[in-house]
């Protein structure tokens, strides 16, 4: 079982360097040299000699596995530059922003798993019935609609019609916790809409195929009650593929609440780095790619260990 | 059971819709912009914002576009995004996918942690910078959204690819001598395109959705081209202005990933055999039940524990009801055990379930009367009923591996049960869970009661099965094929533990079963049941003496019984018994068809094959399978060399490391003189036209996706014996020589019987006309009369063509009426080898012994003294990395009759076993 966690844990470490490496060499190919990137204002060529100078300072004038180098063990000393635009460190931009962004997640997540569930596993025990249709149907309706294209009519009709709530922003806890609360729950909302729709489907799916397996009808067969079978022979053998799921989804929204965080204008860590590709501001593009990709990563780890806890099969492998 | 069966009827279902609705968008992409010949980019300032008229029916945008045009154009943009995402991603992910799985180590390791980094980007943020990196424009979409949907592709392929490169009908091209290339292309890729399409409109979906969002971020599509993403952009900053400017796009977009969506799902439900559990079953319009009630027969018997009255059981289908058990009547007396017997589809499980009230609600009904104790069962309430489901009445089940719930420990398991129907504090019924535990014979119970079903083996799962049963003293325990899926040698001991505790607790037990010789073994009365109604009642003696009812003599005519044999020298066919008439064809003893002037067809020596057991790919070895270890013997033309063993014994890999299926670490094979190991591949291929395999398997065995006569004209076409016209005609004298008929070579396999399949698959061996044929257990999973039809079916192809057989099973009776000689395996090893008759008539070997007298035998007259209990645990062939295998010495002991000499074998690598298992752990 240590093996187990240790062995995950060495991939999961070895696939955040991998990913750095595919930043770095991303950001090394990219046409361009970002010294005259960072010095070219209004469309003005800078002059040699400043671009060589700041070539220099940067550090690009040496090979390129010396440049590597450098950036791995900055990345190991949690440092990830400066800001091309505003010179402010990166690293501290992002730990203002990821926060929220998570805050914004887990809000959705939470939201999504009360609807997605109790949903799936009623669908699941009643196949074909006017709800399981009805469900099913309701998600992949729910699953068509993106993101924006909610967040946007919710906007025009919620705040801009009926007037009932603000058109997005965001306002610390700590200043007015209701309207914090008022302001996360409009994206988390125009989120849930798509994500609770897949947690009630892997959530039926699962069900329905853990129904049929013969260890339920032993459980029948052994006379226990219906709400036992249930609970501790179908729910809980659907349990680890729905948290697979569920983690997935949340990895990816790391990236995918871009959409929302730019409708709702909430000051995650999506909207600086819409900016930062705007403004070419390599430092923190790379540092924000990072950030997230190899949380990705550990949300996975998680998950990985979650399942384990949930599956004895797995524990002693 | 296949991935991808041909669809036999065309109906409007949501496969149909989701085609259509899909082939209506394409359409209009395609031909609405030359239909609408307005161009979307010119601009008319002067009538921003205007309504609908007849020049522009959606009205005009900010800069007074024609707004319909631009919704056409954005439709070619969203669906070519789409498409040549998917395209390239699948193009390159399903053919990384399938050479992973299909070549495995050094590509697998390749493409699936390539697949892993990969799939540590998401998606979105990696197409942000793409675009940061490149610049916005489709192309940069295209690709980067090709790059990272390529893994997924790579992954499903690999899935698809890794469970049907297991089916035998991939083993079957490769025997016939196919190519790499063409099982790739030809067997694999038809095989596996359900799931890869499933993923293509995933991703053409997934692509819509990310490049209306980027474009709607300004990151995507460059304006002025039009695209649904820019213009919900566009209608955003305009919202109080002309809220109807974000209606159209919003609504295009919804429909077409809806229409998409709806089309994934139909291809997902038709391909993907798992989703038949969510199909919604066909329900009772009605629930009145209009049929004339069967009048029940009084119950008088007070002696019977069970008395059943004119069951009948229908299933609702969608062609209709079916009736599965029609008015079945039956008692089991107090303290006695009646055995429920009948071939596939007889109606016998499906009436077990019936007496539990376990038959699926909504799809099933039942009538009639099931008393127990003299108390109707059928007028119960639910609740009521759970009190005697699992109190008085307890049920096991056939299947050890799957009926224990795998993530919760066999103590929760007990206890559960002991709840259910008792009242126990969490100490009493963790106590009474041991003393079950102990009681069925389980060793180690204080520690084994904490463990996981995973940590037992089938036949211990068994026993935790019976103990769960026992757990509430039932009156009455039914027991549902409940040995089998278990070696012989396992079945004695759990049919024997089962009679001591019916003894001890004096139950009365229903046994279901098709085995005639775990009838003769058991019962004390036998019901015999075909086609969901009883055609015989009686004594167990009585029955097997003096069957009364056709098909009764039909079925015990065709059961190969142990010891038939004594006497003969030569294999002998199984009689026909007509099932309406109840006539019998005694057989005659087959002709002499070995060539003993000939030299050996086959000669093997010193075969050896191991497997490394290590837990990744570049980690040490832990230990090894020694699943063949030095195994040498010959045949010769016209003879049937039998190899038996229990599952795990080797007798499988030595068939397929024979014929080169998989590659040997040691050893010779020499096929008429020629040695087989060591020929190029092309070499090779040539010569598996003598030496040609039937497997196990009949529903696996055939490719789902291809007609049988194609699957039998293709041994001919890749060698280049015949052209294309005369396969045809060969391959309806094929068909004739194994009892079908011509005309079904268009047919699909999915509508053949399983002992059709077996002909199909014996007549695509024949076609190459070899010498030696290797059957893998190529008749365990028929039904007893139908395994008596293809028995007779080779013996009679022996006698005309003079085939030699490598005949693998774990079936001793039918080995005995098949052989010439046998060959008996044990943890990789042949033990002993002879001639039948000697094998069976004087056994020398311990395990011989063990294994022949382990066989239950179809006579109740004969019944053997219950063999000593052992408790053996799983026997395995698993070695420690520097495990020497010892060198062994053969005794002659008869005329052509070897057997292993005791000294250091048989016992001791079991006993060793453990230890050397912890050393490896």
């Amino acid at each position: 079982m240590l093996t187990y966690i240790i062995r995950r844990s060495v991939t999961a470490i070895l696939l955040a360097l991998a990913v750095a490496s595919i930043v770095f060499i991303a950001l090394y190919l990219v046409p361009g040299d970002p010294a005259t990137v960072l010095l070219s204002t209004g469309g003005v060529e800078p002059p040699a000699s400043a671009v060589e100078a700041l070539r220099i300072e940067l550090g690009l004038d040496r090979p390129v596995w010396l440049q590597y180098f450098a950036f791995l063990s900055d990345l190991v000393h949690a440092d990830l530059g400066q800001s091309f635009s505003n010179g402010s460190s990166v690293l501290s931009t992002i730990m203002i922003r990821l926060p929220r962004t998570l805050e914004l997640i887990a809000a959705a997540t939470t939201i999504s798993l009360l609807i997605g569930v109790p949903a799936g596993l009623c669908a699941a025990l009643n196949p074909g019935s006017r709800i399981d249709r009805g469900f099913s149907f309701a998600a992949s309706a729910g699953m068509a609609f993106p993101v924006f294209v909610v967040g946007t009519a919710m906007i025009f009709i919620l705040a801009q019609t009926l007037r009932l709530v603000p058109a997005g922003g965001f306002v610390p806890f700590h200043e007015n916790p209701g309207q914090h609360l008022l302001l996360l729950l409009m994206p988390a909302l125009a989120i849930s809409i798509g994500f609770s729709a897949t947690v009630f489907r892997m959530s039926r799916a699962t069900v329905s195929s853990v129904l049929h397996q013969d260890w339920v009808r032993t459980a029948r067969a052994k006379g226990l009650h219906e709400r036992r079978v249930v609970v501790w022979h179908i729910l809980r053998n659907a349990l680890g593929p729905i948290a697979t799921v569920v983690g997935l989804e949340m990895g990816s929204l790391l990236g995918g609440s871009v959409l929302v965080e730019f409708v709702f204008n909430w000051p995650g860590l999506s909207g600086y780095l819409v900016t930062a590709i705007e403004n070419r501001d390599y430092p923190s593009i790379r540092g924000t790619v990072l950030v997230v990709a190899t949380l990705f990563i550990f949300i996975n780890l998680a998950v990985d260990l979650l399942y384990m806890i949930l599956d004895p099969r797995v524990r002693n492998q | 059971m296949s991935l991808l069966t041909p669809i036999k009827r065309l109906s409007f279902g949501p496969l149909t819709f989701g085609i259509g609705a899909v082939a209506l968008l394409i359409l209009a992409a395609i031909f609405g912009p030359i239909i609408w010949n307005v161009d979307p980019v010119k601009m008319d300032i002067i009538h921003r914002f205007a309504g609908p008229s007849a020049a522009h029916p959606l009205g005009q945008d900010e800069f007074g576009r024609d707004v319909l045009s631009r919704i056409l154009h954005g439709a070619r943009t969203s669906l070519i995004i789409a498409f040549l995402t998917g395209i390239l991603a699948g193009i390159v992910g399903t053919l990384a996918g399938i050479v992973g799985a299909y070549f495995g180590r050094l590509w697998e390791f390749v493409t699936l942690r390539v697949s892993d980094v990969m799939l540590a980007f998401p998606p979105i943020l990696m197409a942000l910078m793409a675009v940061a990196l490149f610049g916005a424009s489709a192309t940069t979409l295209v690709v980067c959204l090709a790059i990272l949907y390529a893994p997924n592709f790579a992954r499903i392929a690999y899935g698809a690819t890794l469970s049907v490169k297991r089916m035998e009908y991939v083993d079957a091209q490769r025997a016939i001598g196919a190519t790499d290339t063409r099982i790739l292309s030809r067997t694999i890729f038809p095989n596996i395109l359900g799931p890869v399409l499933v993923q293509f409109s995933l991703t053409a979906s997934h692509a819509i959705i990310v490049e209306a969002g980027l474009s709607f971020l300004g990151l995507g599509i460059v304006p002025p081209t039009p695209s649904w993403g820019l213009m919900i952009r566009a209608a955003r900053a305009q919202l109080e202005v002309n809220p109807l400017g974000l209606l159209w796009p919003c609504l295009c977009l919804v429909v077409t990933v809806f229409a998409i969506n709806r089309l994934c799902d139909a291809l997902q439900a038709r391909f993907d055999p798992r989703s038949d559990a969510s199909k919604a079953p066909s329900q009772w319009k009605d629930e009145v039940d209009t049929r004339p009630r069967p009048t029940p027969v009084p119950a008088t018997d007070s002696d019977a524990i069970l008395d059943v009255r004119n069951l009948q059981v229908q299933f609702m289908t969608p062609n209709g009801p079916v009736d599965a058990v029609n008015n079945v009547s039956f008692r089991v007396p107090r303290g006695k055990t009646v055995a429920l017997v009948g071939e596939s589809g007889s109606g016998k499980s499906v009436t077990s379930l019936a007496i539990m009230r376990l038959t699926p609600r909504g799809t099933s009904r039942c009538r009639g009367s099931i008393c127990l104790s003299g108390r109707e069962l059928t007028e119960l309430s639910d609740k009521a009923f759970r009190q005697v489901r699992g109190g008085e009445i307890a049920m096991i089940f056939q299947e050890p591996m799957t009926s224990l719930n795998p993530v919760l420990s066999i103590g929760t398991q007990l206890t559960e049960a002991l709840h259910a129907h008792g009242t126990y504090t969490q100490a009493e019924a963790r106590t009474e869970a041991i003393r079950l535990l102990t009681r069925v014979n389980i060793p180690d119970a204080e520690m084994r009661v904490k463990q996981y079903p995973h940590n037992f083996s089938g036949g211990m799962r068994q026993r935790v099965v019976i103990a769960m049963a026992l757990a509430s003293k039932p009156k009455l325990l039914i027991a549902d094929e409940p040995t089998t899926a278990l070696d012989v040698t396992i079945q004695a001991e759990i049919l024997s533990l089962l009679k001591q505790l019916q003894e001890e607790e004096g139950m009365s037990v229903l046994f279901i079963t098709h085995d005639m010789g775990v009838v003769a073994e058991m019962a004390d009365e036998t019901v015999v049941m075909y086609h969901g109604a009883i055609v015989e009642t009686g004594e167990t003696a009585q029955i097997f003496a003096r069957p009364r009812h056709p098909y009764t003599k039909a079925l015990l005519a065709s059961v190969p019984r142990l010891g038939a044999m004594t006497g003969r020298d030569r294999p002998l066919r199984f009689p026909v018994v007509d099932r309406t008439t109840g006539e019998v064809n005694v057989p005659c003893e087959a002709p002499d068809t070995v060539r003993n002037d000939r030299g050996p067809v086959l000669q093997v020596r010193g075969l050896v094959k191991r497997y490394d057991l290590r837990s990744g790919l570049l980690a040490p070895v832990r230990g090894r399978v020694h699943a063949v270890e030095k195994v040498s013997f010959d045949i010769r033309a016209g003879e049937t060399l039998s190899l038996v063993g229990e599952s795990g014994c080797g007798k499988s890999t030595t068939g397929r490391a024979v014929t080169r299926l998989i590659e040997s670490e040691a050893g010779s094979v020499l096929q008429d003189g020629k040695d087989v190991m060591a020929l190029s591949r092309a070499a090779l291929r040539d010569q598996r036209r003598h030496m040609q395999m039937i497997f196990q398997d009949p529903f696996a065995s055939l490719d789902p996706t291809r007609r049988v006569g194609n699957a039998i004209a293709e041994p001919l076409l890749i060698h280049g014996i015949c052209d294309y016209d005369e396969a045809r005609k060969r391959v309806g004298t094929l068909l004739e020589r194994v009892g079908l008929s011509p005309e079904m070579a268009d047919r699909f396999p999915h509508e053949f019987s399983g002992g059709q399949r077996q002909r199909i698959c014996i007549a695509r061996a024949l076609a190459l006309e070899p010498q030696l044929i290797v059957a893998d257990e190529s008749v365990s999973a028929l039904d007893v009369s139908v395994k008596a039809q293809v028995v007779n079916l080779m013996l009679d192809l022996q006698a005309s063509m003079g085939l030699s057989y490598l005949f693998i099973s774990h079936d001793m009776a039918v080995v005995e009426r098949v052989s010439h000689r046998v060959a008996v395996m044990y943890l990789g090893e042949i033990v002993e080898i002879g001639p039948r008759a000697a094998i069976f008539d004087r056994p020398q070997h311990d395990y011989t012994k063990r294994l022949l007298s382990a066989v239950p035998v179809a006579d109740p007259g004969h019944r053997r003294p219950s063999p000593k209990i052992s408790n053996a645990e799983l026997k395995s062939p698993i070695r420690a990395r520097d495990y020497q295998p010892p060198v062994r010495r053969y005794r002659q002991v008869g005329a052509d009759h070897f057997v292993m000499d005791s000294e250091g074998s048989y016992t001791s690598p079991s006993s060793n076993f453990i230890e050397q298992r912890q050393a490896i752990a």
